[in-house]
Order: C-alpha cells, then sequence, then structure tokens
C-alpha cells in the first residue's frame, strides 16, 4: 500500500458557477518519495495539494474522490478526528515563510505549541528537539529567541522548513517553497533538502512552477495542465524523454545554460476556462501535434509501464518509436 | 526604551502645546467674563460702579496684568489644578465642580465604553469565526442596524418609550433627586437602576462599530498563511481562534479602544444631556449655555488630557503586544 | 568601437533612513558603465545589489546622489525635466498589473507617448499605435484598442508595457525584471518577444535588469554583475557565463537550478552573510561570504581592473585575469 493514495478526486471553487479547478486526479505517493507536481499559474497544482493535507479553503470544496494516507481515508474523517494527524503524518511548507509564521509570536512558540499539542515531550525535550530540527536545516539556535520579522526571507524558510519536521511526519506537502527568493538562497534551500533527505527518510510533495527545480530534486515528476495529470514519469525519463506535448513546451520554455535563441521558445496561447466544460483536450488550443479527433473527446491517461501520459498523439507514437520522440522535445546540452 | 522617551517627550510636547492653547484661546476672544456675570445679575441697562466691577474681577481672578505673567501664572495654577472659580456655581471651585462631575462620567461612560468594546470584539470573533452561518447574518446585520442610528435620537426614543411611555426607568438623573450619595446598599441600587438605560443607549450604539470591525479584521487574519499553517499543525480550533486569529485581528482595535476610552469624558456629553445625568458633559453643557469660561477651560483640559494620555498609553500597549513594532523601535 | 549612447560615470545612490539613528544605505556605490549603439548590457544581480536603483536613475525616477549620466554626450542631472532625454530612455517595469493605469484602454496609453514625443496628431497616431501593437504580436490589433488592462493576462499585458516602452521610439530601453512575475512559458513568450525585437532593429539599445543569468545569456551582449551596489565583474556574456571569475558570479552561477546536477553541489560560497556584514564599510563588500578571503579583503576595497580583452574585476584573490 503506498504512504498516499488519491483516487479520482475533485476540487471546486464556488457553488452557483463552479469552477473545477482539479478533475479527477488519481495519484499514488510511496513511503520515503520525492514527488514533483509541476504547471503553470491555475493549473490546480496547488489546490490538489492542500485537498491532500484537507486544508481546501473555502470557497474550495472536494466534490468527489478519496484521500488515503496511511490506511486512513481522509476524505471520510471529521475534522476533529483529523488533528491527531496532523503534522504528524502530515506537514505543509507554504511559499517563502513571508506569511505562514505568526508575525507577532517568537519561534520558539510556534514550535512549542504543535509539540505540545501532539506529544507528551517535556519542556526541555521540547527544546531539544527545536534545537535538533534548526541544526538539521543550518540556522543558528538563537533564531528560536526571534520573531519572524527579524530573519531574512531564506532564514525564514529554513525555519518553516525545520518546523515541518519537528515531529517526523510522514509527508511533507511544500507548496512553491523557493518562489520569490534569490537565486543563491534558493540554492541553499535546495541543498539542503537534499541533505535532509539523505539524513531521514520522508515523503515529499514538492509544488512548483519551476520544472528546472523540480528536476533537479524529485524522483518522480507529476504534471498537471488545467486541473488535470496529463503526465508522470521518473525525473530523468522525463527530462530526457517527455511523452506529453505540454511536457515538451514546458520543457522548452526552460531557459536551460545551454539554451540558445533556436531552441527557446515560449508556449503560445492561454489555459482554457474551467468554469466552462472543456470539450475535448484542454491542451489542444495550444498544441503544435493537435489534430481533429484531439478536439473532439477527451483522451484518457494511459499507462505506459510506471509512466503515465494523457495524449492520444503521444500514445500512438509512444508505441512505435519512443526514442525518436523524445529526441526532438528536451534541451540537449548543459 | 528609547522608544518609551521618544514617546514620552512627545506626550510632554502635546500637553504643553494644549494647556498653552487652552490659555490662549479664550483670551483672545472678545469680551470680559466680569462683564457678562454683572450683566447677567443686573439686567440690561443697568450700571455698576467701577469699585463693584474691580471687586467682582478680583473675586473671579481676573487680572489686567500683561499676557505673560498671566501665562506664567496660570501655568502654575494648572501644575496645582487650580483652575479658578466657576461663575455659575459660585463660589464653588472649577476643580470642586469638574471631582464632583467626573466619577459620574467615568463610571457610566467608561464602563459602558469598555462593556461595549468587550462585547463588540467578542461577538465579533463568533461572527467570523463562524461566517456565513445563521449567528454571523443576524449579529451582523443587526450590529451595522443600530451602528447606523444617530445617538441623539436613538437617545431620546429610548427616553420616550421606555421612561416616559412605559416609566420602566427613571427618566433623569443619576439617582433620586434629594437623596445623598452614600454608599449605602440602597444608593448603589438606586444608581444602578438610573444607570441602565443611558448605559444600555451606550453599548448598542457603539458597540456596532467595534463588532464590523473585529468581523472584518478577523476575516483578513482568517485568510492568512500562518492560519492555514496553524490547522495544517493540528491545533485544537478555540486555539487557533484565539492565538493565531483574534490575536492578530485585536492588534488594530487596541489602538481604537485606547482612543474611544479617551474621548470618554469628551463623548459623555450627548448621554449625559439627554438623560440629565450629573457628569463631565452636562457640566460642559451648562458651562457654555453660561458662559463660565473657568469651568470650560478646565473641562476642555481635562478633555485634553484624557486624549492625550490615551494616545499615549495605546502606543504603549501597542508596544507590548507587537513584537515588531517593539524590535523596531529599539533598534 | 561603436558610439556611446549612454554613459553613466560613478553612479551614486545613497538613501538615508527615515529612521532617526539609523546609518544611511549606499544602494549603487560609484558604478560606472557604458552603452554603445546596437548593444544590449545586462545588470545582473540579486535583491539589493542596487540593480534596480540605477535603473530608476537612469530614467530620472531617483535622482542620484553622486556622479554623471551622459546621454550622447549630454549630461544630464535632472532627467525628469528634460523631454529629450526622457523619450531616449524609456522604461518596461517588472509587475505588469501595476504599470498600466487600470482606467485607461489600450489605445490611450499607447497614444499617448506617440502624441507627446513624436508630435503626431490623434489621426496619424493611431497608425502607429496599431503597428506598435502588432510588433508585440497582439493581433489583430483592433481587438486590443479598446481594451483595458484588466482584461488581459499577465503576458498580454507586459507586451503592451513593452509596446508603450517603443512608442516614443527611444534609443534606450530599460528593462527591470520584464519576466520575472510571469509563468514560466508566458516568461519565455516575453523573452523571445524581447529578443526578436532586438534581432529585427526594433529595439537598438537596452540595459536589461535581471536576477537570472540564463536570461541575460540569451539577450544580452555585456554583462554587468552587482552585489550590494558595487560592480564586482563586467564582460561579454559569454565570457562572464563560460569562465566565471569573482567568486561571487561564480556562487550565482552554481546557484541555478540544474536537473543535470542532482549530486549535493559543494559551493565554496557561504550562501547568508555572517552577521556583522553591514558593519564592513572599508573592505570588499564581499568578504564575509567569499571562500578566497584573505587580510586585505577587509581593509581595502578591490578595483574594478580591466585587462585587454575588456574583462573586469574587482577581487582582491583572483586578482586581474
Amino acid at each position: 500500500m503506498s504512504l498516499v493514495t488519491v483516487e479520482n478526486l475533485s476540487v471546486e471553487y464556488g457553488k452557483a458557477h463552479p469552477t473545477r479547478a482539479v478533475r479527477n486526479v488519481s495519484l499514488q505517493i510511496e513511503e520515503n518519495e520525492f514527488v514533483g507536481l509541476v504547471g503553470e499559474s491555475g493549473c490546480g497544482k496547488s489546490t490538489l495539494g492542500f485537498a491532500i493535507a484537507r486544508l481546501e479553503r473555502p470557497p474550495a470544496r472536494i466534490v468527489e474522490g478519496r484521500v488515503i494516507i496511511n490506511d486512513l481515508v481522509w476524505t471520510d474523517m471529521h475534522t476533529e478526528d483529523l488533528l491527531p494527524h496532523r503534522w504528524q503524518d502530515v506537514a505543509i511548507v507554504l511559499q517563502s515563510g513571508m506569511n505562514a509564521l505568526n508575525p507577532v509570536m517568537s519561534i520558539e512558540f510556534q514550535f512549542r505549541d504543535v509539540m505540545i499539542q501532539h506529544t507528551r515531550m517535556s519542556s526541555k525535550e521540547i527544546l531539544a528537539r527545536s534545537y535538533e530540527v534548526l541544526d538539521m536545516v543550518g540556522v543558528p539556535r538563537d533564531a528560536l529567541r526571534r520573531y519572524p520579522h527579524e530573519l531574512s526571507g531564506g532564514m525564514k524558510q529554513r525555519v518553516a522548513i525545520a518546523m515541518a519536521m519537528l515531529l517526523k511526519p510522514q509527508l511533507i506537502i511544500m507548496d512553491e517553497p523557493t518562489t520569490a527568493l534569490d537565486m543563491v538562497v534558493q540554492r541553499q534551500i535546495l541543498e539542503n533538502l537534499k541533505l535532509l533527505r539523505q539524513q531521514q527518510a520522508f515523503s515529499v510533495l514538492f509544488i512548483s512552477h519551476d520544472l528546472g527545480v523540480v528536476l533537479e530534486l524529485a524522483d518522480r515528476v507529476i504534471v498537471m495542465y488545467a486541473g488535470q495529470i496529463v503526465e508522470s514519469q521518473e525525473s530523468m525519463n522525463l527530462l530526457h524523454q517527455p511523452m506529453h506535448p505540454y511536457t515538451r513546451a514546458l520543457l522548452r520554455s526552460l531557459p536551460d545554460a545551454g539554451a540558445t535563441a533556436k531552441t527557446f521558445s515560449g508556449i503560445p496561447g492561454t489555459p482554457p476556462d474551467l468554469g466552462k466544460p472543456v470539450i475535448g483536450c484542454a491542451f489542444a488550443p495550444r498544441c503544435d501535434l493537435a489534430q481533429s479527433a484531439c478536439t473532439s473527446s477527451e483522451p484518457e491517461l494511459l499507462k505506459i509501464g510506471t509512466s503515465q501520459v494523457r495524449c492520444i498523439m503521444t500514445g500512438q507514437e509512444v508505441d512505435r518509436d519512443r526514442i525518436n520522440l523524445a529526441g526532438n522535445g528536451a534541451n540537449q546540452s548543459v | 526604551m528609547r522608544y518609551f522617551l521618544r514617546r514620552t517627550l512627545f506626550l510632554l510636547g502635546t500637553l504643553w502645546v494644549a494647556i498653552t492653547l487652552n490659555f490662549l484661546i479664550p483670551r483672545l476672544m472678545p469680551g470680559n467674563p466680569a462683564s457678562v456675570m454683572i450683566a447677567k445679575f443686573m439686567g440690561r441697562g443697568q450700571q455698576i460702579n467701577p469699585q463693584s466691577l474691580h471687586a467682582i474681577e478680583v473675586m473671579l481672578g481676573i487680572s489686567h496684568a500683561s499676557l505673560l505673567s498671566q501665562y506664567w501664572q496660570y501655568l502654575g495654577q494648572v501644575v496645582h489644578f487650580n483652575f479658578g472659580l466657576s461663575y455659575t456655581q459660585f463660589p464653588y471651585s472649577v476643580t470642586y465642580v469638574i471631582a464632583q462631575a467626573l466619577p459620574w462620567t467615568l463610571g457610566l461612560v467608561g464602563l459602558s465604553t469598555v462593556l461595549s468594546f468587550i462585547i463588540g470584539t467578542s461577538l465579533g470573533i463568533l461572527a467570523a469565526w463562524r461566517r456565513n452561518k445563521m449567528t454571523d447574518s443576524v449579529v451582523t446585520s443587526i450590529s451595522a442596524f443600530t451602528n447606523a442610528f444617530p445617538y441623539f435620537w436613538f437617545a431620546l426614543a429610548a427616553v420616550y418609550f421606555l421612561s416616559y411611555l412605559h416609566n420602566w426607568f427613571p427618566l433623569t438623573g443619576a439617582y433620586e433627586i434629594g437623596s445623598t450619595p452614600t454608599f449605602s446598599g440602597a444608593f448603589i441600587l438606586d444608581v444602578i437602576r438610573h444607570g441602565i438605560l443611558p448605559a444600555l443607549t451606550i453599548v448598542i450604539s457603539s458597540m456596532g462599530g467595534w463588532l464590523l470591525g473585529m468581523r472584518n479584521n478577523m476575516i483578513n487574519t482568517l485568510g492568512e498563511d500562518y492560519v492555514l499553517l496553524a490547522s495544517a499543525k493540528g491545533l485544537k480550533s478555540h486555539w487557533i481562534a484565539s492565538m493565531y486569529v483574534a490575536r492578530n485581528a485585536i492588534l488594530p482595535n487596541i489602538t481604537g479602544f485606547a482612543m474611544a476610552l479617551g474621548f470618554v469624558v469628551a463623548g459623555s456629553l450627548l448621554t449625559e444631556v439627554v438623560f440629565a445625568y450629573p457628569g463631565i458633559g452636562y457640566a460642559m453643557y451648562n458651562a457654555v449655555i453660561n458662559e463660565d469660561f473657568p469651568l470650560m477651560q478646565g473641562i476642555f483640559l481635562i478633555i485634553v488630557l484624557c486624549v492625550i494620555v490615551a494616545n499615549f498609553v495605546a502606543d504603549l500597549l501597542y508596544v507590548l503586544i507587537d513584537p515588531r513594532v517593539r524590535r523596531g523601535g529599539e533598534s | 568601437m561603436t558610439e556611446s549612447i549612454l554613459q553613466a560615470t560613478a553612479l551614486t545612490k545613497v538613501f538615508r533612513s527615515t529612521r532617526r539613528g539609523r546609518p544611511p544605505v549606499t544602494a549603487v556605490n560609484r558604478v560606472s558603465f557604458s552603452l554603445s549603439r546596437g548593444q544590449v548590457l545586462a545588470l545582473v544581480g540579486e535583491s539589493g545589489s542596487g540593480k534596480t536603483t540605477i535603473g530608476r536613475m537612469l530614467t530620472g525616477i531617483e535622482a542620484p546622489t553622486d556622479g554623471k549620466m551622459e546621454w550622447e554626450g549630454t549630461a544630464a542631472t535632472n532627467v525628469r525635466v528634460d523631454k529629450r532625454v526622457n523619450q531616449r530612455v524609456q522604461m518596461v517595469f517588472q509587475d505588469p498589473y501595476a504599470a498600466l493605469n487600470p482606467f485607461n484602454t489600450i489605445e490611450y496609453t499607447l497614444t499617448r507617448p506617440v502624441v507627446n514625443f513624436l508630435g503626431a496628431n490623434r489621426l496619424t497616431a493611431s497608425d502607429r499605435v496599431r503597428e506598435l501593437l502588432e510588433t508585440v504580436r497582439l493581433t489583430p490589433a483592433n481587438s486590443y484598442l479598446n481594451k483595458r488592462p484588466h482584461e488581459l493576462s499577465g503576458g498580454q499585458r507586459q507586451r503592451v508595457v513593452i509596446a508603450r516602452a517603443l512608442a516614443a521610439a527611444p534609443d534606450v530601453i530599460i528593462a527591470d525584471e520584464p519576466v520575472s512575475m510571469l509563468d514560466v512559458s508566458i516568461r519565455a513568450e516575453v523573452l523571445r518577444l524581447l529578443y526578436d525585437l532586438l534581432q529585427d532593429r526594433r529595439v537598438e539599445s537596452m540595459l536589461y535588469i535581471t536576477h537570472d543569468l540564463l536570461s541575460a545569456k540569451l539577450l544580452a551582449d555585456q554583462v554587468m554583475v552587482l552585489y550590494k551596489g558595487h560592480t564586482v565583474e563586467m564582460g561579454a556574456t559569454d565570457d562572464i557565463l563560460g569562465d566565471p571569475i569573482h567568486p561571487y558570479t561564480r556562487l550565482l552561477l552554481s546557484s541555478i537550478p540544474n536537473p543535470r546536477m542532482r549530486q549535493s553541489k559543494t559551493i565554496a560560497a557561504s550562501y547568508e552573510p555572517v552577521k556583522t556584514e553591514s558593519r564592513i564599510t572599508e573592505g570588499c563588500p564581499f568578504a564575509p561570504r567569499c571562500p578566497l578571503v584573505m587580510a586585505i579583503c577587509w581593509d581595502e576595497r578591490p578595483k574594478l581592473d580591466m585587462n585587454s580583452s575588456g574583462r573586469s574585476v574587482a577581487c582582491h584573490a583572483v586578482g586581474n585575469p
């Protein structure tokens, strides 16, 4: 049994004219697996991440499907019954710490209250654990007595990661944890995460719009478009053999060190309005491979080995010549 | 510490400006209080001899010395809380009149302000926490309604219907006319009986503002990332509501509350006039009607003092509860 | 050597603190550069490097505390009042949501600079406006004329901002992080547009302000790397990216996410400075984080030395290349 199993999950915003931000998503996260979830803004990746942790914010609500974490069906559980499992099983890290820490409380207080809630640790043990997690992310111990505004952006984000580690959760959901940070600070946090993963066993769902960052860290990458999963592959396979045209377009739009004006391009057009029903493939209007069949019926999510792809064109091609296809998509050089 | 020092200096500076203005403004006004008083006593057309005029002037402490020496004298008096004699309540001193009136105002208006803040803020927290549920819609629409009342109209209506037509509450005053203020149980009950209606009008009319403001702040705070994170931490909902939401949402209201306390003395005017309540507002009303300049000056000074001190306290309080201001001010 | 269109000499900006008792902040410290006609210069640095302040001084939004700015030999100390200079330099801002007046139609937004700077009347301006919209690939132009900013996506807005900058037919465009607020795919589109505009000579010279060395690689001929208001390294783009010399440039380059570098990196320089670094006024600004730091670095500020191939580095440790 996987650590996390999501079955056919759909999330909507609003009641009168609902926008379906997440459409029938199924996925698994294994123990000690680092999964990247990428897509453009508005593709539903954050909505999905929060829904998995049952933190969907009104007016968002789960309209169908199940989330099973550690054999517990989180979607069927009452809010009160979930409390003991929160942070203990699933912790979260939000975008670049700006407001993820309560500005009027010291870091120590915000570490302490979650440990008091979930454990029977003594004050001494709580302090020891606080120091321990700060050491893990390389933040000086005196940060504990400080208030969030006294720390730099990178420092705050590392404190947020330390806080997520407090109860040794099995899954940490990170929503754009390095967006809005400086390049060098981002690098430091990425290195920190790599180091943590070597030291401890935990799974991560890493949500980001930056495929470059995700590819560097993740074991497996899930690509979302218009509320659906369009591709899921091992990171290196995705980099070298992207299957979905959208993934390939995303890779082309990455400013890689080897990118030149010839290989570098964006994706024209905009994602569809999910307030209206989507007919056919949601990516078809922006796709350079689109055929008439693409606009008539919605493609299935095909399973190819351990990978998944939602595209009728790629589905056919892959069977014929998978290697050939991969050759023209990825950026080639370093 | 630096912050505290700076605030204190600022307080003293404002105080000095207020006192000086309070000294200057009446003296810049045309007319002589003594002649006003005499005119009132004797009626129009009658003459008074210069000796009598001088006697009255001396009695009232009106001086023909230079403005500067008067100013020095005035500053000295202020420090000793000596504001001279009241014209209308002669021979009582202004200090005495104010001392008589102040407790009533502080008791009635002060207590109702505190009460309305506590009730309004609590209901605001409740409404925001149960947003879009029954409690919220009922509480919010009622307070939007009461908040829109003009106070004097509401108070007059309350007096008319509840006291005049139905006789449920006494019409005027702070206690039964003829009884003497003592600390007996019967008298205290009498005071409470007289106080209920004016207090109720204040609480009802000002509570809505606190409620709506707090609800608004709460809803803004509820959208903050740290509140989402708090629920992800699996903390109990009352803990989140109080420590993560209400505590942050109340910050802007604290300043407002301290200011409101400062305006208790000034804001008592309407209530006390409508209910003929023997507080500062009523005394000020009478002083203005009767051109009792020393009393007016004294009351104005008290009002200004209250507002300035309340501001000062608000600043200090803010520093205590918001670390951002605290550290920011120190470094 | 091509003619220099913009020459900045020892530009300095000191911000006095609004709070008394705090030391003033030197955001830009004696930065000099020259921009030739037909050239793109990238100012690269992180937040706090002073790159945005330089752009704001060149457009007259901020007045320099010290130093000189010359446009083809015309000294300009107060850009704001000089309409000629104003026309010559136009700005593309970072936030396309804040850079456009929400009440004005796209047509009005684009007509104004055409009328103001080019002396066109309303009729002749309308052709120019259509042409501008087509230049930034907002086609058909007619369908965008009467729209207001809120009806456009972020990428489309940024195109309008670029069109507005082009409208005055400026000599220099200053683009301050024009794509950093946009989604990755849209970012690539806008970068592509800027690249094509440069190729087609629609934009002659550009000052490209960015934190992203890779996008600088795509657009710029020359790169100037800034750290805390100081120029630390300057040279041709390919040289800088291919062979970074200054430890800070190396740190920046090695920070770029790279899917092929899945193993942990050993980056010599420390990511975050030790606390006392704000006190350092004498020495090298990068000394507190520098892996190669020597005694002299704390006491003496390294000079920006230029070698024969036009490459400059300010560093005691690596010396002159």
